[in-house]
This record gives C-alpha cells, structure tokens and sequence, in this order.
C-alpha cells in the first residue's frame, strides 16, 4: 500500500479492511464512523470501490450510507461493490437503499454488486425476491462479468 | 553650536515627535545654517521610490524650488545621484568639492543640473538613515559657494562632519521610523474600528473597572442608545439595570455573572445564552455573549475584555417553536396513524379477526404498517397487511395509497396476484419512484366446513398458521416486493383452515424486535405462537406485543402490526 498508487482523493488508512485485501493490490481505505449502528468502510483499487459495510443498515443508518454513495468520486468508477458481509442487520429501508443505488449505477453504466452477507440478510433478500435483479458475489475481489 | 551641543538638542527635538513629516523638518531645522546651507532629507516608500522629501534651507526659495524639482523629477534609486547610491549602500559618501561637472553627472534632469550650478554647489555629505536593520532614506547637507562672509560653514566638508552627520542620522532614523509604526498603528486601528463599527455583532470593549471604552453602533442599539458614546461616558454597571437578563432556566444574572466580569475574575467562561428583556419595552431578545480578553503582551496582565453580542432571538425562537412543533406532531401523528388503519373492519360470519397495532419510539413520527380487511364479494373477504418502507409524511401517504389501491383492485374482481400487481403500477408511477411496500394479501373464501384462503406474498413475511394443538406452520410462497424491481414474481397458494385453526399476519416490526444479536427472530415469535389455542385473540396478540417489548427492552426499532383469525367451530 502505498501512496504512489492511490488516488489522490482518499486518504491512505490502514484500517478495518485491511485483512479483506489482497496484499499486492493497492487500495486506500476510508472508515467513516457515523450516527446509528453503521461504520462503512471505504477502499478503492483502480476503476473498483469497495464499501464494507458493517453493524446495521436501518431506518436510522441509511442516510450515512446514501451520504457516502453520493460521494462524487464513485460517479466515474466502473464498479461498486457493498460488501455486506459485516452487515448484522439490515430492514427494508435498507433494502430499498440498495435498490436504488442498482438502479443509479445502471443508468450510468456502472457495474454494481453486492457481497453475499449474514443469514438475516440472506433471508431478507430471500423473501423479498430481489436477489434475481442483483448481481451477488462471494468475496470482494471476485471479478465482475 | 558644537557637536555635543547639536546632537543634545536634536534628542530634544525628536523626543516629542510622532509624526513622520514633522519629525523629519525637525531633524533638517536642526543643521540649518550652523553646519549646511540646505538639508534634505529623501525617504524611501513602501514601493522603494524616494518619494518623501523635506528640504529646510537658509534661502526659502531654494527650499521652495528644491521641493518643486524633486516633486517634478523624483530621483531614480537605481540612479548616480548621492542620495540614491547612499540609499543602496547604506555608506555615508562625503563630496568636499563638487566641480560643475561632477554635479552634471549625478543631476536627474538639466533643470536639476542648471539649478545646482545656479545656486553654486560646493560640498556635500550624505548619510543614510538607518533604523532596526532598513534603510529609510538619507540625509544630505550642502554648503553653498560663496557662502558665509566668514565662518564654519564657508568651509568644505570634512570627515568629522560626516561623523556628525551619521551620528545625527542614527538618532533621526529611529525618530522617523517610530513615528512611521506610530502613524501605521494609528492608521491600523482606525481601520479596526471602522471594521468593528460596522460588524453585525455587537461589539465592547471593558476595561477593569467596569468602563466600556469602546462600543460599536450595532452594541448601541442591542443596547437602546442613541451612540456608542452614550455607553463610553456611562458609569459602570449604569446600563445593565435597563434590562431583565435571565439565563435560559428563567435565573436572573447580574453583571458578575456575565462572561466579560467572570473573565477578570480569572475564570474561563463558556459563551452564555441570555435572554434579555428591555425593562422600558418589555421587548425579548436572546443573545449568544461571548467574552474574550486582551493582554498586556508584556506584563501578560488582562488589560481589556472584548465582548461580542449576537442576538439569536431568531434562532431561538425557531428553536422553541420547534419544541412546541415536536409534541404537536407526536399528536397529529397518532390521529393520523389512526387515519391510515380501517375504523372498522368487515366482518365475517364464522371467523373472529383481531387487531393490534404498536408504534415505534414516542409517536412523533407516522409509521408505514398497514392492514385492512374488506368484502371482495358476497362469499369472500379480503385481508390485507403490509409495511411502507419509511417512515413520515411520504411514508404515510403512501401507506394511504395502498391500502385504497388494493381497495379498488377488489372491487374491479382482480386476483390476488393481479391486485399486488396494480398496486405494484400505482407505486411505480408514483414520483420518484422510489417507494418501496411489502404486502401479505390473503383472499378468504367460506365453505361448508371452515374456510379456505388464497395466499399472495409480495416480500412480506409469510403468515403463521396455528393448528388447535398448537402446531406452527408458515404459509404462503415468497413472492417480489412491491414499488422497486420487474417484473414481479408471485406465486399464489391456496389452504384450508379447519374450524379451531389460527392464521396470524404479521409486519416485520415484531421478529426484528431487539438488538441484532439477540432479536425476537422467527423462532422467537414461533414460540410465542404455540400458546395462542389456549386464549383469546385479543389476548393472544397482546402476548406476542408484549413479548417483542419485552425482547426489544420497552424501544421497538419499528412499527408492528398484527392481524390474527380464528375460524369457529
């Protein structure tokens, strides 16, 4: 990891995604701490941004995470990968945030996945049949078609 | 006059002097006519022209015309005359004799050559003036030739006049350059005044004993005085009792316990927030005051306290209106939670229905659940629950929408599945598209013996069906949420409910009761389901609340609604 390689725009933290990356790439982590049970962790690697999102997505959480996604930078990546692995709880606002968030990347052309998380989660996708229009994967660096 | 005596009077001279261009003809009057002819002294400024000029003569019309020329042709400082090389060397030069020629070569001009000839020119010493590491200029003294019937000044130069010069020079410079920082500092504060007097906030400034020696027109009129000099001629403590000065628990504050005494009392205050009521007027005003104080940057003795005034009434009302805001939106909130649930469901021969509906946190905010049970024809009845994802007036809007869409589906005789699809449609359509509804709809059909159901699940939690023995089963096929993907998928299922049989409906506000690691969960509320056989439905659905408030430790994180059915028998 080192500065020569990062984008400019993240600060280089060694932080809670360290052992999530593969140590010959180079990615820059940005955690950001927020009201409500959510820490989100942020790692770009080239044309790819990860957001690791740990705690619980809710009523209460989704603006941080609408927040972090607004942020400009992801608007040119190609890819956007939430990883809910960390993820203990996620309601139907979150969901919904998810959703939309699909929704904008295909309209910019942008490939958007999530990382398989928690059994509540699973389920949540599973009862709410959504997980046919998503893209899931299984770890972070899984390549995207 | 000799030397000692010259040098003596001229720290008399510069002693008192603090401005710039007095200090400067002071030190010129000085060697005029005992040591020159003329004196001039030539002052850089600040963009390094030498601009500034005194000229004291023993002939006025030479000091006139002398001023006029360098007026007209300001020498260059990258130039050969004397005043401009000494001015770049920061060395004395002493000229004993200056032939015509010399003079044609150092002239600005050949009006400055024709007069220097004219006026017969003949020895000069030129120092610079030097103070705190800069130069600022030079000074030069002439003698003219033919000069004085008899005496010094008749004389050329010498090497002890250059040494009186410069010692005269050392002891002007630092006089020219306090009264210049003098002047700057006078000019720096009026320009700090000019700014305080127009800041919004009002400003003054107190010193020990409670004087206030500055005070900006806004601090006169927070105030209600005409000037801010109405407050610096004021005693101390002669304004203060013009006012009711409260904090914001309604205790009233005396002067000392305002910031600006409290720091001269050696504390650190906090910015207050007062409310102040003019007593003539009975007129509220809340001010942020904020104290800070200036230090004697010698001794480190609090000289002065700057005081800062901001009037946040505007804020502060906002605020209150605020408050009053919340509670009366706690109560809209629960009529219009009440609005969006039936006021009276229908009613079905043979099957008791009980409802229950708990809200989420203190009630200030409508909730998305929902459920409803209609006639969709003579033999059949629609039940309905669902959750509106959010929370608020759109949320509750929606919530409305819903309920009404799935109302009107029946009525146009649409299946369970073509009535989740039109309500789908209608949250499609609504802008921006982003409301999102999960629904369990159920169609019951009575028969002979006990009832039958067609299940539609559009991403809500599939129903719980409770045998009289107290067995739990869920039912229903998952099927698509409503508002955010297409196409739907939804798959319809069809069961009968044997007379004793519970089916209970349930928003997801009841398993995710509790903190994540330890939430109520399907199981959790499958367990409480087991006891519904031996009680009522009333009773049953107040067991499961409790015990999702229970998990849940008295804060829910969302709205739970319930819809249970018995079938008789």
């Amino acid at each position: 990891m080192t500065s020569r390689c990062s984008r400019s725009a993240w600060k280089v933290e060694r932080g809670i995604l360290q052992g999530a990356l593969p140590p010959n790439r180079c990615a820059n982590v940005l955690p950001i701490v927020n009201e409500g049970n959510l820490l989100i962790g942020v790692s770009s690697t080239g044309e790819r941004v990860v957001l690791r999102l740990d705690g619980e997505l809710d009523l209460a959480s989704v603006p941080t995470l609408e927040n972090a996604m607004a942020d400009a930078t992801f608007d040119g990546m190609a890819e956007i990968v939430l990883d809910l692995r960390g993820l203990e709880f996620i309601d139907s606002t979150g969901l919904r945030a998810i959703l939309l968030q699909d929704k904008r990347s295909t309209e910019r052309g942008q490939a958007f996945a999530l990382v398989r998380g928690s059994e509540q989660v699973q389920r949540l996708l599973d009862m709410t049949h959504v997980e046919e229009h998503l893209r899931i994967v299984s770890s972070p660096e899984e390549t995207l078609p | 006059m000799d030397a000692v005596e010259l040098l003596v009077e001229a720290g008399a001279a510069l002693a008192g002097s603090l401005d710039p261009r007095t200090t400067m003809h002071e030190v010129a009057k000085l060697t005029v006519p005992q040591l020159a002819d003329i004196c001039v002294i030539d002052l850089l400024d600040e963009q390094g022209q030498i601009n500034d000029v005194a000229v004291v003569a023993a002939d006025e019309e030479i000091a006139r015309g002398l001023e006029e020329l360098r007026a007209r042709s300001p020498l260059d400082p990258g130039g050969e005359h004397p005043v401009a090389r000494v001015i770049r060397s920061g060395q004395p030069v002493l000229l004993a004799e200056m032939p015509d020629i010399s003079l044609r070569t150092f002239a600005e001009s050949s009006t400055h050559a024709e007069f220097m000839i004219a006026h017969h020119y003949r020895s000069a010493v030129v120092v610079p003036l030097r103070a705190r590491g800069r130069t600022l200029g030079a000074i030069s003294i002439l003698r003219l030739e033919p000069s004085r019937p008899l005496g010094q000044a008749e004389r050329p130069y010498k090497q002890d006049d250059l040494e009186l010069a410069a010692e005269l020079a050392r002891r002007a410079a630092l006089a020219i350059d306090n009264a210049r920082l003098f002047s700057d500092l006078r000019r720096l504060e009026r320009r700090l005044e000019a700014i305080l007097i127009n800041v919004a906030e009002a400003i003054t400034v107190v010193d020990r004993s409670g004087q206030t020696i500055f005070a900006n027109q806004a601090a006169a009129d927070l105030l209600k005085v005409a000037s801010p000099g109405e407050l610096t001629g004021a005693q101390p403590g002669a304004i203060m009792p013009r006012f009711l000065v409260t904090d914001e628990q309604g205790r009233e504050l005396d002067l000392q316990s305002m910031p600006g005494r409290r720091l001269f009392a050696g504390e650190r205050p906090e910015p207050q927030l007062v409310r102040n009521v003019v007593r003539a007027t009975g007129e509220e005003r809340w001010l942020m005051t904020r104290a800070s104080p200036v230090a004697d940057p010698d001794t480190g003795e609090m000289l002065y306290v700057v005081n800062v005034f901001e009037d946040v009434t505007a804020i502060k009302r906002a605020q209150l209106a605020e408050s009053l805001l919340a509670t009366e939106r706690g109560r809209i909130a629960h009529i219009l939670q009440r609005a969006l649930l039936p006021e009276t469901l229908a009613e079905i021969p043979g099957v008791q229905i009980q409802t229950l509906y708990a809200a989420a946190g203190e009630l200030n905010e409508v909730g998305g659940d929902f459920y409803d049970v209609f006639d969709y024809d003579e033999q059949r009845t629609v039940l309905v629950i669902g959750d509106v994802c959010g929370k608020g007036p759109r949320a509750a809007g929606v919530t409305a929408l819903a309920r009404h869409t799935l109302r009107a589906a029946a009525i146009g005789g649409q299946s369970p599945t073509e009535m989740l699809a039109t309500l789908h449609q209608a949250l499609l359509r609504q802008p921006p598209g982003a409301d999102m509804c999960t629904v369990c709809l159920i169609v019951l059909a009575r028969e002979e013996h006990g009832v039958r159901l067609t299940i539609a699940l559009a991403g809500h939690p599939p129903p719980l069906l409770i045998s009289p023995r107290g067995e739990v089963e869920q039912v229903g096929h998952s099927g698509t949420v409503l508002g955010v993907v297409d196409p739907l998928n939804i798959s319809e299922q069809e069961i009968a409910l044997a007379p004793g049989t519970t089916l209970l409906l349930y928003t997801d506000g009841v398993t995710e009761a509790g903190r994540p690691d330890r939430m109520l969960g399907e199981d959790g509320l499958l367990e409480l389901c087991a006891a519904a056989p031996g009680v009522s439905l009333a009773s049953f659905l107040e067991q499961i609340e409790t015990g999702a408030l229970e998990h849940a430790g008295g804060r829910l994180r969302d709205d739970i609604a319930l819809l249970a059915l018995r079938v008789e028998g």
